[in-house]
This record gives structure tokens, sequence and C-alpha cells, in this order.
């Protein structure tokens, strides 16, 4: 009975959704009117450029959404995103008015309205470093046969079998263009290669490559150094995270508490909740142990990113 | 009708010709935006003088024409923080730098006797113009020492990136075939150089072509003063002198060297992280502490729940 009652606004929602139109016709505006960010306007990239003027908030925070949208590791879309940031945020505040507590829902609706772009970072994040230590491999046999090779996308072809999969599109895009499109095209495909691929090391090395195609073949000895730079980058990376594993454990664990002690105020007396929830004392003190929760977790987040050894 | 005739045509290419003419003048006068767009380029590298610039203009004549010329007379520290300028990358000169230690601080030392004095006629509280007066001194006194701190900091800050960046111009020394001679390589390696070693390969580079590579390498390691790079000097030169092959084993023990030094230092910020973490884990329960024990600490307190409803 109770499964029924919760499937009904869904199909309501569906329902409407296709009287409105097609998702795919849905996704298109919505690509056109919301998340555009004018990178055609030429002019005005230029001004900014010279100028030195940063990119406004807006256009950084679009900017950031279709990196995370477009990304072609999850099945998500635009509207797909929407509706799942609009039902995180619309159960955060019911969350906080379950307790009677407007501050707290302001807050949790906030939390929750960020929670499907964590879940989707943290998607592409476990699929690029699986990519990432098979980056180094692929590297290092390219540099290999670069260096008795003239030409670097004949090498490339050579060791194009030996690439595993969620590097080997790229590749094979990267072959296939200048196959179709010709020598001229090289610059063009091996910075879109970099690009897609999205790595430090590998834009270093793609970079040296294009140098060392137009005439300096001095700079092939410097390629061939790249990939060791990138194995001690891995290995410091993965030493720390080892130590770190551990206190993540924890904190999941913290914060698993927060609904875990409220339940158990609940249980053992009804008169502990009511003061919890009905006086402005107890809602002050809610609202402030969450405003901790969410510090934690900002602090959190940034010492849990990778140690960098850029140059 | 012949004659009006005639004098209707010549009156029509006379007008035709006149508006060509008007037409011929407005073309060869420049537009407006293109004459804007001169302006504009005639501006560009010009800045307009504030009152901030002609302040930095006086303090540096004063400091070359007075200071230097009669109190900074010592040539070698002069030399050694011209280098230290240069290599960091900072806009200032050495005047500059004297102005900023002497000057700067006894300008704000005057402003705030200055004003310590007007605040203390004006409220008539002697202790009032005592405390402006302190934190003047106090304020100057700092001032006095922040050119040099900032120097110093930016050198090592300068250094860490040379440490960073050296296992990499190594192994490209390395790697390359043996045909190929130092200078070459640094030649190669400069097109692809980072901020850590551009501008002392730079100056290696023109030092090598004005006194040859064995003074060029020397005054590099005395150029840059890290312990590992004198190590890497002293096998490039000994490699100069013999054969390539073998200097290699040497060269590969110094780039362990240098990587012994990064890992130390990404190490030390290593060791902080975990720290942190626990620490952000303790509050959190403590935290959940509060709010177990807030409300039965309340509630032991008979008639505050009626208070605050």
């Amino acid at each position: 009975m109770l499964f029924k009652d919760w499937k009904i606004p869904i199909k309501k929602a569906s329902k409407r959704i296709r009287m409105v139109g097609d998702i795919a016709q849905i996704e298109k505006s919505l690509e056109e009117k919301v998340f555009k960010v004018d990178i055609t306007n030429r002019k005005k990239s230029q001004i900014n450029y010279i100028t030195g003027k940063k990119i406004s908030i807006s256009d950084r925070l679009r900017n950031r959404l279709n990196n995370v949208i477009l990304n072609k590791n999850h099945a998500w879309g635009y509207l797909s995103f929407l509706i799942m940031t609009f039902i995180g945020m619309w159960l955060g505040f019911g969350l906080g008015k379950f307790l009677n507590n407007y501050g707290v829902s302001v807050i949790l609706g906030v939390v929750g309205s960020t929670l499907p772009y964590m879940y989707l970072t943290f998607k592409i994040r476990a699929v690029d470093r699986d990519k990432d230590k098979k980056l180094l491999m692929v590297m290092g046999n390219i540099v290999a046969t670069y260096m008795t090779r003239d030409s670097f996308p004949l090498s490339v072809e050579e060791v194009l079998p030996t690439i595993p999969e969620p590097l080997y599109r790229h590749f094979k895009l990267f072959i296939d263009e200048i196959k179709h499109f010709g020598a001229d095209n090289l610059m063009d495909a091996s910075l879109r290669l970099a690009n897609a691929v999205n790595n430090y090391y590998f834009y270093e090395f793609m970079q040296l490559a294009i140098q060392s195609e137009y005439g300096e073949s001095g700079l092939k000895y410097t390629m061939k150094s790249i990939p060791t730079d990138y194995e001690r980058y891995l290995e410091k990376n993965e030493k720390y995270s080892r130590i770190i594993s551990d206190c993540n454990i924890e904190f999941i664990m913290r914060i698993l508490l927060f609904p875990i002690v409220i339940g158990f105020i609940r249980v053992i007396s009804s008169d502990y909740y009511n003061i919890l929830t009905n006086t402005i004392i107890g809602k002050i003190l809610l609202f402030g142990v969450m405003i901790v929760y969410v510090v934690a977790t900002i602090i959190f987040r940034k010492y849990n990113k990778d140690i960098k050894l850029e140059l | 009708m012949g004659k009006t005739i005639v004098l209707f045509v010549l009156l029509l290419i006379n007008i035709y010709f006149l508006f060509k003419g008007i037409y011929n003048l407005f073309r060869l006068l420049p537009s407006v935006r293109s004459m804007r767009k001169v302006i504009g380029i005639k501006k560009i590298g010009k800045k307009d003088k504030d009152l901030y610039d002609l302040f930095t203009e006086w303090a540096e004549g004063l400091s070359k024409n007075i200071l230097i010329k009669y109190f900074y007379k010592n040539t070698s520290a002069r030399e050694q923080t011209e280098l230290a300028l240069r290599r960091t990358g900072s806009k200032d000169t050495y005047e500059m730098y004297i102005a900023k230690t002497i000057i700067y601080p006894i300008i704000s030392l005057v402003i705030t006797f200055v004003l310590g004095v007007f605040i203390e006629d004006i409220t008539e509280i002697a202790i009032l113009g005592y405390v402006v007066k302190s934190t003047g001194l106090i304020i100057s006194f700092l001032l006095f020492f922040s050119p040099k701190t900032t120097l110093n900091k930016s050198l090592s800050k300068k250094d860490d990136r040379v440490i960073l960046e050296m296992p990499r111009f190594i192994r490209t020394y390395r790697y390359s075939p043996n045909a190929k001679s130092f200078s070459q390589v640094v030649d190669d390696y400069l097109k692809t150089a980072k901020e850590g070693l551009l501008y002392d390969l730079t100056v290696l580079k023109a030092d090598i072509e004005l006194v040859g590579e064995e003074k060029a390498l020397q005054n590099f390691s005395n150029r840059v003063s890290i312990p590992e790079v004198r190590e890497f000097v002293t096998v490039i030169l000994t490699s100069l002198r013999g054969k390539k092959e073998e200097a290699d084993m040497n060269l590969y023990f110094v780039e362990n060297k240098f990587q012994d030094r990064i890992d130390r230092m990404s190490d030390e910020e290593m060791k902080k992280r975990p720290e942190v973490l626990s620490a952000l884990n303790n509050v959190l329960l403590l935290s959940m502490g509060v709010l177990l024990i807030g409300p039965m600490a309340i509630h032991s307190i008979t008639g505050i729940t009626q208070i605050f409803k």
C-alpha cells in the first residue's frame, strides 16, 4: 500500500514531462538557455585576455557543471541532473521541517542540492583513478617506440593494440583523424587528445610531442623523462591515500552518527526530544551542530585532495 | 533652347565632380574610429602617474643620491641582493629595496608621531597619544625588516621550484645521445623550461657562449646555492673532461638525491593531514555529545523550559 502511494508522484511527473515534449528537446533547450557558456564570442574573450579580467562567477559555475554533466563516464543528462538536485533540495528541506527547525531546513536544503554533484564527481574520480594508472604504461610504451621512429602518429599507431579500454577510444580517434584529414591536422588532433584524457602530465607530454614533430627533435629526450615524473607522483599519492583512509572511514561513521543520536533521544524520552525540537535553546543547539558539520565537511574535502608535484 | 540644355549639362557635370571631390576629401581624412585606434596605440606602455608613483620615484632618487652614495657602499652585498631580486623575478631595483628598508619606516614613524600629537591635543587624554605613538614605533620596526624577510621567503620558494624541476633536466641529459654536447642539451631544454630553471639556465647559456663551459658551470653553482646543484655541477665537469658514459652512474645518484629532497618536502605536508583529520573527527564526536547531553541538562533545570517557550 505504502509503496503504491510512493510511486504515484513519479508517474504524474513523467506524464507531465511527456506532455511538455520530447526529453531530447528539453535537454537541447536547457543546453541552449541555461548551461550555455559563450566561448564563441571572440572579441569578448580577447578583451578579457588583454585586460587580465577574470571569468565571471556564473560562467565559472556553468563551466564546472558542464564539465561534470557532459562527462561520458555516467549516463546523466541536464534534465536528470536538475531533477535530482530538486529532489535532494526537497528532501533536505523536508527533513529540517520534520525537526521543526527552519534554520536546519535551509542548511539541509543547500546540502541536499549539492549531493547529486558530489555523487557525479565521486563517480568520475573513481573512473579517472583507473585511467591514470593505465596512462603511465601507455606513455612509457609510446615514448619507447618514438625513440626509434621519426613520426609520433606512426609510433602511436604501432602501440595502439596494447592500449587498454578507457583510453583506447581517445587514441583511436586521434589516429583516425590524422589518417582521414592528413598530417596538417596533427596539432589540433593532439590538443584534442590531450584535453580528452585530461591529465596534467599527459598534457605536457603532448605539448612536447607537438613541438618535436614541428622540428625540435631534441625534445624527444625530455619527453622520455615525463613518465618517470608521473610514476613518482602516483607513488606518492598512493602511499598517502593508505594513511588517510582510516581517517575517512571514521569521518563517515561520525556522519552516520547524527541521525542515530536524534533517534536515540526520541526513543529514551519524548521530553528530551520536545526540548530539542520545540524550544528556542534546542533549536539553536541543533542549528549550531549542523553548521559545525557543514564546516567540517568542507575542511574534509580540502584535505582529501591529491598532493600536487607540478612544475 | 540649345544654350540652356548645354548649360544644364555643364551644371550637372560640375555638380557630379563637386560631390566626387567632397567624397574624396572625406575618404582621405582618417575616420573617427581609426583616429581613436591610433590614439589608443600611442597610449600603450604609457602610464598615468598618480601620487604613489611620484612618491616612489622620489624615494628611489633619494636612496640613489644619498643613502647608497654615503652609507651603503658595500658592493658585494649589493651584488648579492641584486642577484636575489633578479632570480626571484621581483620588479624592485636595488635603490627601491634600500628605500623600502630605510625611508618607508621613517615616514611611517613621522606620520604616526604627528597623528599621536594631534590626537593628544584634541582629546586631552595623554594615554591615547602614547598608544598611537608606540604602535607607530612597532610598525616602523616591522617595516624595517620586511623587505629582507620577504626576499628570503621568495628565495626559498624559488629554491623549492628549482629542486622540483632539476630531476627532469638531469634525466633529459642522461637520455640524450652521447654525441650531443652539454650546451646543446641546455639549448634544447630551454625551449620547454618552466618557471624554476628558466632564469638560471638562460644565464648559463649566455655564459657558455661568453666564457666557455667550465667557467659558466662554476658560475651556475655559485648562483644557485643548493648543495645538490653543486654536486651536479662537479659531476658534469668531470664528464666534460672524460667520457659521458662514465658519468652516467654518478648522474643517476645525483638525480636520486634530488628526488629524496622532493620526498622530504612532500612528507612535511603529508604529516599534517592525518593530524588535522583526526582533530576534525574529535570535534564532530564532541558536538554529538553536546547534542545528546544538552537536552538532558536543560530538562534537569526545572522550569527553564517554561521560560524559553
